[in-house]
């Protein structure tokens, strides 16, 4: 048995879980893998990467297991992945030749070799250590990552917390008392249009908030939509509405799209005149 | 809805321009007697009639007052800059 320098850490995941899915190579499967190249043992020994690097082959020629010819061309994941452990046979290296040589027994096919190989390994308590090193690396700058992304997440509150506050400033600043007062209590204040129309700004979003009150009654009769492209506050939009309505509400329906209007008393929706 | 009553108040001889955006809006003073600070409202005002905003004059506080201008006004008490609306 080698020494078992592998580090775990470097092993593709897709292989490590398949690798625990097969069983453990025997001690002679192990000993068969090093006789192929015995040169390369101190490779071996360096860990599997190293090994894989070192080892070589000619998929064409290595999946003849009569043959038993294959050249070492750098190819360790397809030769793994292609090449078979063998029950009953031995494989021997011919230096001559530069190729490895299955002898004697029948050539069954159990497992991709390497990954047999891999399933036995352990780690050392060197590169546990290590490994748990890395791991306490991972998890603290994760740790700072996520403080980061709080104290960026705090940060955009209270912008937004002081944008909200200059916005109902502004719009404070503009409207009078009753306005004001009709803003906080009910959640709305009315202007006259330049036309002459009432217009009621409702402080709900801004899109769809702003409604064309009949001259008497409570009862919206169109329910119009238009505000700042960009996102402002909401009480930044609610500022841009009035200006917009008084300075000239025609344009406003103009650029507006109607969200909601009331039917005419007594008229039958289109659905209902056919069954009517 | 409760919010805090701090009023903007402009000072005598002084003109205000709010011009609205995320931040809710940047403000920016002249003193009519200060042709420096004029000029640099003026500068100001006009950089963002290129930029496509429309410009509000605002007296007092009654809520149903305002006039749109394409000129800086150095006497307005208010000027207030924002995005023409776009229908939602």
């Amino acid at each position: 048995m080698p020494a078992q320098p592998l580090n775990n850490q470097e092993v593709p995941a897709g292989l490590k879980v398949l690798a625990q899915q097969l069983p453990a190579p025997s001690a002679e499967t192990l000993a068969e893998l090093i006789a192929v190249q015995p040169e390369k043992r101190e490779a071996f020994d360096a860990g599997w990467v190293t090994w894989n690097t070192g080892y070589t082959t000619n998929i064409s020629t290595a999946t003849s297991a009569t043959t038993s010819a294959w050249d070492f061309q750098p190819a360790w994941g397809a030769w793994n992945v292609t090449f078979t452990s063998t029950t009953g046979s031995t494989m021997v290296y011919d230096a001559g030749s530069n190729t490895a040589i299955p002898v004697g027994g029948s050539f069954t096919i159990t497992a991709p070799q390497w990954v047999t190989w891999s399933a036995d390994y352990q780690e050392t308590e060197d590169q546990r250590a290590a490994r748990e090193e890395r791991d306490r690396e991972v998890r603290e700058r994760q740790r700072e990552r996520q403080a980061e992304m709080e104290a960026r997440a705090a940060e955009q509150r209270l912008e937004r917390e002081q944008a909200e506050s200059r916005a109902l400033e502004l719009l404070r600043s503009l409207l009078s008392d009753a306005q004001w007062a009709s803003y906080q209590d009910n959640g709305w204040f009315e202007v006259r249009g330049k036309s002459g129309r009432r217009w009621r700004v409702r402080n709900r979003g801004q899109s769809g908030n702003v409604d064309l009150m009949p001259e008497i009654g409570e009862e919206r009769d169109v329910t119009y939509c238009a505000h700042p492209p960009e996102h402002l506050p909401d009480a930044d939009a609610h500022a841009a509405q009035m200006l917009a309505l008084v300075t000239d509400d025609e344009a406003f329906i103009r650029t507006a799209n109607v969200h909601w209007r009331r039917r005419p008393e007594g008229e039958v929706p289109p659905f209902m005149r056919e069954a009517a | 809805m409760t919010v805090q009553e701090t009023e903007i108040t402009v000072p005598e001889h002084h003109g205000l321009m709010s011009t609205l955006d995320r931040s809710g809006d940047v403000r920016q003073m002249w003193d009519r007697r200060n042709k420096d600070e004029v000029d640099a409202a003026r500068t100001q005002f006009e950089d963002l009639k290129k930029k496509g905003y429309l410009a509000y004059k605002a007296e007092g506080k009654d809520g149903h007052q305002g006039e749109q201008i394409r000129k800086f006004d150095p006497d307005a008490e208010r000027i207030i800059l924002v995005k023409p609306l776009v229908g939602g």
